[in-house]
């Protein structure tokens, strides 16, 4: 065995795990300690300093008054403070009669139930609060008049009247965008309207919610974006349109309906990871709209709701669907292609498995006649192999004479060398695209194949836990801390077709970097979606059954 | 900007290379085509002719063997 080769596909292989970490994985945790979360709220001008403090995850805040339930067919609201403030938020989105989106942390157990739905806004204090001169305006919970309208599906909440000042929430029945409309504004006082607490985190994988958060706000016409972080550090925007933050699956997003109008908008953010138990945090976020003096009117609407592009798409909440791309270029469409196949497919196949499998057996299709054609040409090449040998004695020393006489014997015999490097090339976009699509989909997420394996297709299929990886920094970082069943029988099948075609590679020190790379990869997927696992082993299944049958056919 | 590409080329050569080697169709390789056709015609053109050589390295391309710059 040639060490220097080997020493060199080791650095190669650690080179292609950073630069698949830079740009295909999310950055590591930030590791916090209890001391730093929950601090108080400290805005730039000191608006709600007073009012709003939140410590070690009890919150002191104002006397909100009593709160009216709202229920959608989409989430069900608890609203306080007079019904203008959004207290609780849980969806309750139905999919042939089944909730589609659930799995929820019990923060006083630091216990994850998976069969409860989704709660994105928890016991908050003001979603939103409008603030005057630096007061919490404040709202008589008695008086709150609710009506429904019918020929609109909305619900109208108005609020009693406190200096002048009335609040008007509208929620539709079958959309996650709210209204607010504050009337009645002093012009020459100064308004701010303020969001706090952020959102809940919703996945059982904790750090992987956190680290795929962000904040964003929308100038210019495109998007600003802030990894969310522990620092408490303060961003500020001026003229923004959209603003808010994002989990991994679920959004909070607070437009301003005439931002372009007022000039003098602006918004600020705060971010905290706040320590919820030993594992699990919670994503802390204040927004602060700025709007200075001169308005008599705020009107602005909300989109807490999961990132489903079938709510996003179209009407008020459009603009936030670029937010959410797969990725650059190609790998951003090929996503948008794959994905609209495999949702269309659901429509047929109520089984996002059993979809995975059959998209292999779709890209088989594709690919099967280039194995085929590979195929053969190593048969032809392997009957021109003792010539080979020959030459190969003869340019022992030359490695440029040595190809070029090998090519001029193929071209005597009519062997087409090979497939060629395309086919190889090709499928790694493809592999990209489904990593992103599958990580990334909210339709995934929670996606059962079987009840007994892989029961959570945007997650890998562990079946073996071991918890001392996880104090291994390197490791559970690279590898996580269990074992997946679907990389192995991968691997395995990979190698068993390797072994099959390998023969006519005549540098055996290239056969064992193929070997090793095949490791590699065992290794690498372990972490992977196992929906994209899933298609791949049953992608590679396909090709050595192709192999064998082939291999048959010429003997 | 040559000399940075060359650069590149040559640590493929030196990694990946290594796996792919005995598996061409073309000869020179393309890595190897890339590097002669960037030293002869400039960083655009060059890399362009490169690409443009890697696209021809499938199963239904008609052509193969030696295909110097």
């Amino acid at each position: 065995m040639d060490f220097r080769r080997l020493l060199l596909a080791l650095s190669l292989s650690f080179i292609f795990i950073f630069v698949w970490q830079t740009f295909f994985m999310p950055a590591p945790p930030i590791e916090q300690s209890p001391e730093q979360g929950g601090e108080k709220i400290d805005l730039n001008n000191n608006t709600a300093t007073e009012v709003i403090k939140k410590k070690n995850n009890t919150v002191e805040t104002l006397e909100l008054g009593s709160s009216l339930n709202i229920t959608t067919q989409l989430v069900s609201i608890d609203l306080n403070n007079g019904g203008t403030s959004i207290n609780n938020l849980n969806i309750i989105e139905q999919d042939n009669g089944e909730l589609k989106h659930v799995g929820a942390w019990d923060k006083k157990n630091g216990e994850y139930n998976s069969s409860v739905p989704v709660q994105l806004l928890d016991s908050q204090t003001c979603n939103p609060c409008l603030v005057e001169n630096g007061q919490i305006i404040l709202f008589d919970s008695d008086q709150v008049v609710y009506n429904y309208n019918p020929s609109e599906k909305t619900h109208v909440i108005q609020s009693s009247t406190n200096q002048g000042i009335q609040k008007t929430t509208i929620i539709n029945d079958n959309s996650y965008v709210i209204d607010h409309l504050f009337t009645g504004l002093n012009s020459s006082n100064t308004y701010n309207l303020i969001w706090n607490e952020g959102l809940e985190p919703t996945e059982m994988n904790i750090q992987d919610d956190l680290t795929m958060s962000s904040l964003f706000a929308e100038k210019d016409k495109s998007y600003h974006s802030e990894t969310i972080s522990d620092t408490n550090e303060l961003f500020n925007y001026t003229n923004v349109g959209w603003a808010g933050l994002k989990t991994k699956y679920f959004i909070k997003a607070i437009t301003n309906q005439n931002y372009k109008a007022n000039k003098n908008n602006s918004v600020q953010f705060k971010s905290t990871e706040l320590q919820v138990n030993e594992d699990s945090q919670f994503i802390y976020t204040d927004i602060n709209f700025d709007y200075g003096i001169g308005n008599e009117t705020i009107h602005t609407y909300s989109y807490i709701g999961p990132i489903d592009t079938d709510h996003l798409q179209g009407g008020r909440t459009e603009h936030l669907v670029q937010l959410f791309g797969f990725g650059w270029f190609i790998i951003g469409y090929l996503g948008q292609l794959i994905l609209w196949v495999l949702t269309s497919l659901y429509t047929v196949i109520p089984n996002y498995g059993v979809i995975c499998i059959l998209f292999a057996f779709i890209i088989r299709i594709f690919t099967g006649p280039l194995t085929k054609q590979s195929f053969l040409s190593n048969q032809k090449m392997q009957k021109v192999q003792p010539k080979m040998k020959k030459i190969q004695e003869k340019y022992k020393d030359d490695q440029a004479k040595l190809s070029q006489a090998t090519m001029e014997l193929y071209k005597k015999e009519g062997v087409n060398p090979l497939g060629g490097c395309l086919p190889i090339l090709v499928q790694m976009p493809l592999l990209i695209a489904l990593f992103q699509v599958f990580r990334k989909t909210i339709e995934f997420r929670g996606a059962e194949f079987l009840p007994f394996w892989i029961t959570d297709l945007s997650q890998p299929d562990i079946i073996l836990q071991f918890e001392f990886l996880k104090h291994i920094p390197g490791i559970s970082f690279f590898f996580g801390h269990g074992i997946a069943l679907l990389p192995i029988i991968m691997g395995v099948v990979m190698f068993l077709s390797m072994q099959m075609t390998a023969t006519t590679s005549p540098d055996p020190s290239a056969k064992f970097a193929m070997y090793f790379m095949n490791a590699f990869f065992i290794l690498l997927f372990n972490t992977f979606p196992s929906g994209l696992n899933l298609y791949y082993t049953i992608y590679n299944i396909l090709n050595f059954i192709q192999q064998r049958q082939l291999k048959q056919l010429q003997t | 900007m040559n000399f940075i590409l060359i650069k590149i080329i040559k640590i493929y050569q030196l990694t990946f290379g290594v796996l792919f080697r005995g598996n061409c169709r073309f000869h020179p390789t393309c890595s190897e085509y890339m590097l002669q056709s960037i030293k002869k015609y400039g960083a655009m053109n060059g890399v362009l002719k490169g690409f443009k050589r890697i696209t021809k390295c499938h199963p239904y391309s008609n052509t193969y063997g030696i295909d110097e710059v």
